[in-house]
């Protein structure tokens, strides 16, 4: 049973290991209800099993007898039994027990071996299905084995790979996108160095574009921290472009380079800084004006002072020197005319480079009008700039110590500063103009002074000879009027006064246009084309009017020449002296040619030279005239005398007054050499004559001047102060003849001789003599000496008829006074003595005629008037006293005295009269 | 603004006719050179403040033009000269041939004290060389001058040459040789009170007139 039980238990275990199978007693319910077909076909199976069979029928009833509680699942049967005899231990009872036991046993086990039996192959066939199903369920093990497996395979050997190749495939475009961004970055980096290097090479434009350009890529990158710090530098270097277009646009200030600027303007325009870079522009003008000045205005003064370098302008101005102003200002307009120059090529270059040619850009159009106002106004201001540094330089520098030619350099340069000046902006440079203006009419009064000091010099040594030079000499073949020749020549002959400014600013058109590409105007200012330009229309240099001759012998021959031209009309006589002041007019119109302003101060000055000259001619040789008071008749001789009053009044410094006149010189004395006293040489005749005639000379050469000078000056008094000049002063030149003349008139002949010997003349004749008295033959001798003196002088200086007419008309006059006094020393006349009278005056001016070749000789009437006089009645005589105011009162009395002689009455109402008249 | 001087001294510069007389004067006073300057006309005259043995002396100087013609206007310039420079160009014999007739003016008219120095000049022209430096000592020494070689295109010598005769003529002053009161002895004191330490006394006529230049 047990085994059996066993069995049952192995199979359920063996079937199903995974399913529970409850374990349970053989006889439990629910083993019987599982197991009862299969009992049934086990029992049918073993058939040999008698008990049961037999007992078949009764089985029933003994299953039916069993009691219910054995069907119970928790009970013991042993114990249930043992409890059940309690105690009535009956050996029947139990036999009985036992055997309904035993047959219940005998029943159960044969039913159960009859349901064993009976569901014997139906359990088979559920056996087969469960081993079926088994065998399904260990194949789809498998199965689900394998797919997990294939699952698991297919799991890592597609999804991993597969994931991992889209992520490094991914990771490989990030990481391509982060090398071009690192190679952009990388060449951000080196675009730095390309920047500088575009920079340095100057391709702004392209320099800034690319920078920009950069700026916009390091945006872009702005993610990357690295590109932040990139970013930084960009703005940096842009910054440090931004400097360098600055340091660009410095440079311009001192030399235009289209090319650059139209670089840097393309780069400003970049920027979107246009009008930033213009305002820059000129600030760096007014630097480069500036520091230029100092740095030239250093280089002239010693630096060995180290608080010179923190001097102002002008107290460093004050500091240069005589000897280096010139460079030093030639130094300074150079610099300033490379800054001015490149304005103007700034200037040019806007206006063919006009940014925006169509009008629709707003922003343009502002811009390019906001640059053209700027540079426009500009124009006015840098020049103030640079005027005012030069001016500075010229007030504070010593000016007042130069040469007269470094002077008239410094002007010059000055004038073709302010040429500039008007040629830049219109600008007429006033305050240069200004500042020369002071420096220049001091400087000038000084310089004057000096001259005139030296020319007394030369008046102190003067011998009076006459320099040779050429008949056709005038005073634009000097040297001192080089530049002046055209001018002066078109004054005189243009006499339309047209007040043209020609002179001025014809000659200088074009600075900016001449110096455009190279050099300055102020380079070479000794050959400034300007200057030569004059020059090419005159004559040959070579004939300056006073020859080459080297040798001896055309030497002679140029003197011949001039004496044999002695009867031309055209003779001159000149000095050394008068040279002196031609050519110190020459340097004084030079000056006032540069400098319009100081013209009044020309102009005085060049009156005075003149003025002095004049006044030395009269003073040295009018000394001996006697009577320059006195004679009253000579009106010329009052005027002579006014005009040197005057002079003397003005310009000649009292030795002995203490008074401060410094701006006067001294009276000049005649060369010792000079004789004046000879007779032999007709008491310096020559001499005289040639003073006197290069006087006029001199005046004639003012008069040349006259137009020109009228055309220098504007101003209303200077006009009239030449006027007075030209009518009272050198008019006056042709005048001095007469009275220097007349010295040597007075001396040549022996007045004191003839008038004793005409005294020694009997006047009391009866008769009317035919012979003329001896006296007049001594009187003619005399004359004929003159003569043969004068024939001496001639052949060494050319004497003029104007000379010898002058000398005539000196003699004749002192001739006709000695007559009158002669005549008037007679106490008594008879009527053949007025005739003897007549006829000694008529021989000797008969023969004085023939001498001198002169037709009608003056002061005849003189002396004729008063011989006839005699012959008047009595009344007559009255009047023609009163109207004779030009005789003596000595002389008319003796008239009276011999015509009345018989007439006590008559006589003394004469005398009264005459006397009367003498008072008055 | 007025020049102050121990003593003033008329100079003269006289010689042949290009031998470079201006030149040397303009060299001297303005340190300048001009290659064409043309002939002197007549006279011209130049002046300049030198030092020189411990006095500053004027020197007023006639630049007389070389030319014969002009000889009538130079000579009168000669008058009391107390020095002179006898100019002749080494490279011309003809300038030095005239030198005899030269010193012979000088000495007639100019002060009978006259220091007078000869120049040859042109120095710097030495390839041109017609006269010798000996011939021309030679000269100087038959004269009783003395010799000096000068440029006025190169400035060599040149301030030495005036300088020499100043000195020679204030060492004529300082032995007694010159008597600068006279009058005509092509002297005249300056500012500084010369007069006074030397002679007390007397007044030598326009004696500072030039002190106002």
């Amino acid at each position: 049973m047990d085994d059996l039980k066993l069995k049952f238990l192995d199979l359920i275990h063996n079937q199903r290991n995974s399913q529970k199978v409850p374990i349970i007693d053989a006889d439990s319910p629910l083993f019987l209800d599982f197991n009862s077909p299969a009992k049934t076909s086990v029992i049918k199976e073993t058939k040999s099993d008698s008990q049961f069979n037999k007992d078949l029928c009764p089985d029933t009833d003994v299953l039916d007898n069993i009691e219910e509680i054995y069907f119970r699942e928790d009970f013991s049967p042993s114990r249930y039994e043992l409890e059940k005899l309690d105690g009535s231990l009956e050996m029947e009872v139990i036999e009985n027990n036992l055997h309904v036991l035993q047959s219940q046993l005998a029943v159960v086990s044969k039913k159960v071996l009859h349901m064993i039996l009976e569901n014997q192959s139906l359990c088979q066939k559920e056996f087969n299905k469960m081993q079926d199903l088994q065998q399904l369920l260990s194949e789809t093990l498998l199965t689900c084995q394998n797919a997990r497996s294939n699952l698991g395979k297919g799991q890592k050997s597609f999804t991993t790979a597969s994931l991992g190749i889209l992520r490094n495939y991914s990771r490989r475009k990030i990481v391509q996108d982060l090398l071009r961004s690192l190679n952009t970055i990388k060449t951000l980096l080196q675009t730095e160095a390309k920047l500088v290097k575009l920079l340095d090479e100057g391709s702004f434009s392209e320099a800034i574009s690319l920078l920009l350009e950069c700026q916009q890529v390091a945006l872009n990158y702005k993610h990357f921290q690295c590109v932040a710090a990139l970013s930084g530098k960009l703005q940096d270097t842009l910054v440090m472009a931004e400097e360098q277009l600055d340091v660009a646009l410095a440079k311009i200030c001192y030399e235009f380079d289209s090319e650059v600027y139209t670089k840097l303007q393309a780069a400003y325009s970049q920027l979107g800084k246009r009008r930033i870079a213009m305002d820059q522009l000129h600030m760096h003008y007014t630097s480069a004006i500036h520091s230029s000045a100092f740095n030239v205005i250093h280089e002239f003064v010693s630096l060995d002072n180290l608080q010179n370098c923190k001097k102002p302008f002008a107290q460093l101005c004050q500091q240069i020197g005589s000897d280096k102003l010139i460079a030093c200002l030639l130094k300074l307009c150079q610099t300033f005319w490379l800054i001015l120059r490149s304005y103007n090529q700034v200037v040019q270059w806007h206006n063919v480079n006009q940014f925006c040619n169509n009008d629709n850009d707003f922003e343009q159009n502002i811009n390019e009008q906001y640059i053209k106002q700027k540079l426009e106004s500009s124009l006015g201001k840098l020049w103030h700039d640079i005027q005012s540094r030069v001016s500075v330089l010229i007030t504070n520098a010593s000016v007042v110590n130069l040469k007269f030619d470094d002077f008239l350099q410094v002007l010059s340069i000055l004038h073709k500063v302010a040429q500039i000046g008007e040629e830049f902006c219109g600008s007429d440079s006033a305050e240069i103009q200004t500042s020369i203006r002071g420096q220049s009419s001091h400087y000038f009064r000084k310089y004057h002074l000096s001259r005139l000091e030296e020319l007394r010099l030369f008046l102190e040594n003067e011998a009076w000879n006459p320099c040779p030079v050429k008949p056709n000499f005038n005073l634009l073949h000097l040297q001192e009027f080089r530049n002046l020749r055209n001018i002066v020549q078109q004054a005189s002959v243009n006499k339309s006064h047209k007040r043209s400014d020609s002179v001025a600013s014809t000659v200088s058109s074009g600075y900016f246009n001449r110096f455009a590409f190279k050099g300055t105007p102020f380079d070479d200012s000794e050959s400034d084309p300007s200057q030569t330009e004059e020059d090419i229309l005159l004559a040959d240099e070579k004939n300056d009017g006073y020859g080459t001759e080297e040798s001896d012998d055309e030497d002679k021959k140029y003197h011949n020449s001039h004496i044999n031209s002695k009867s031309r009309k055209n003779v001159i006589l000149l000095t050394n002296t008068t040279l002196t002041v031609l050519r110190h007019c020459g340097r004084y119109l030079q000056m006032s040619r540069l400098l319009r302003s100081i013209t009044t101060d020309v102009l005085i000055c060049l009156k005075q030279l003149f003025e002095y000259y004049l006044y030395a001619v009269c003073k040295f040789f009018t000394v001996d005239l006697p009577t320059l008071t006195q004679c009253n008749t000579l009106y010329s001789v009052q005027k002579i005398s006014a005009v040197l009053k005057r002079i003397e009044d003005n310009l000649i410094r009292d030795e002995n007054s203490s008074e401060n006149a410094s701006n006067k010189v001294m009276a000049p004395v005649i060369s010792p050499t000079v004789d004046l006293k000879d007779p032999e040489n007709l008491f310096g005749l020559s001499e005289r004559i040639v003073s006197v005639e290069s006087l006029i000379f001199l005046a004639d050469q003012y008069n040349f001047l006259r137009d020109y000078i009228s055309h220098l000056i504007s101003d209303e008094n200077d006009k009239h102060s030449l006027e007075l000049f030209y009518s009272q002063e050198i008019s006056l030149a042709v005048e001095v003849r007469k009275p220097v003349y007349e010295c040597v008139a007075r001396q040549i002949i022996d007045s004191k001789l003839i008038l004793n010997l005409m005294s020694k003349v009997n006047w009391e004749v009866k008769d009317v003599m035919c012979q003329h008295s001896q006296y007049v033959d001594v009187f003619f001798r005399e004359l004929q000496i003159f003569v043969m003196r004068l024939e001496k002088i001639n052949a060494v200086i050319p004497v003029s008829k104007d000379v010898i007419n002058c000398l005539w008309h000196s003699l004749a006059e002192v001739m006709a006074e000695i007559f009158v006094e002669g005549f008037s020393n007679a106490k008594k006349c008879s009527n053949g003595g007025r005739a003897l009278m007549q006829l000694d005056f008529t021989q000797l001016m008969s023969k004085v005629e023939v001498l001198s070749s002169i037709k009608s000789i003056p002061k005849r009437d003189y002396v004729e008037a008063y011989v006839k006089a005699y012959y008047l009645p009595e009344t007559a005589l009255q009047s023609w006293i009163q109207s004779h105011p030009e005789y003596s009162s000595k002389q008319l009395l003796a008239l009276v005295n011999c015509t009345l002689y018989n007439n006590k009455k008559a006589r003394q109402k004469l005398v009264t009269l005459i006397e009367d008249m003498d008072r008055r | 603004m007025s020049e102050t001087y121990d003593y003033m001294l008329k100079f003269l510069i006289i010689g042949s006719a290009g031998s470079g007389k201006s030149c040397l004067l303009k060299q001297f006073i303005e340190k300048k050179f001009r290659e064409e300057g043309g002939h002197t006309i007549g006279v011209e005259f130049g002046s300049k403040v030198v030092n020189t043995g411990g006095k500053s002396v004027k020197l007023q100087i006639w630049d007389t033009a070389g030319q014969e013609r002009f000889k009538a206007v130079t000579r009168s310039y000669y008058r009391d000269a107390v020095g002179a420079l006898l100019v002749f160009d080494i490279t011309n014999r003809n300038t030095f041939n005239a030198l005899q007739n030269w010193l012979e003016d000088a000495r007639t008219l100019a002060s009978p004290h006259i220091v007078i120095l000869l120049v040859g000049n042109k120095k710097d022209l030495e390839s041109e060389r017609d006269v010798t430096f000996l011939e021309a000592s030679q000269f100087a020494q038959d004269n009783e001058l003395i010799y000096m070689e000068t440029s006025a295109k190169s400035g060599e010598n040149v301030d030495d040459a005036f300088l020499w005769c100043s000195k020679n003529i204030l060492n004529k002053i300082q032995t007694g040789e010159i008597d600068p009161e006279r009058s005509t002895s092509g002297i005249q004191y300056g500012h500084l009170g010369t007069r006074r330490l030397t002679n007390a006394g007397q007044n030598s006529p326009r004696g500072c007139a030039l002190c106002q230049s």
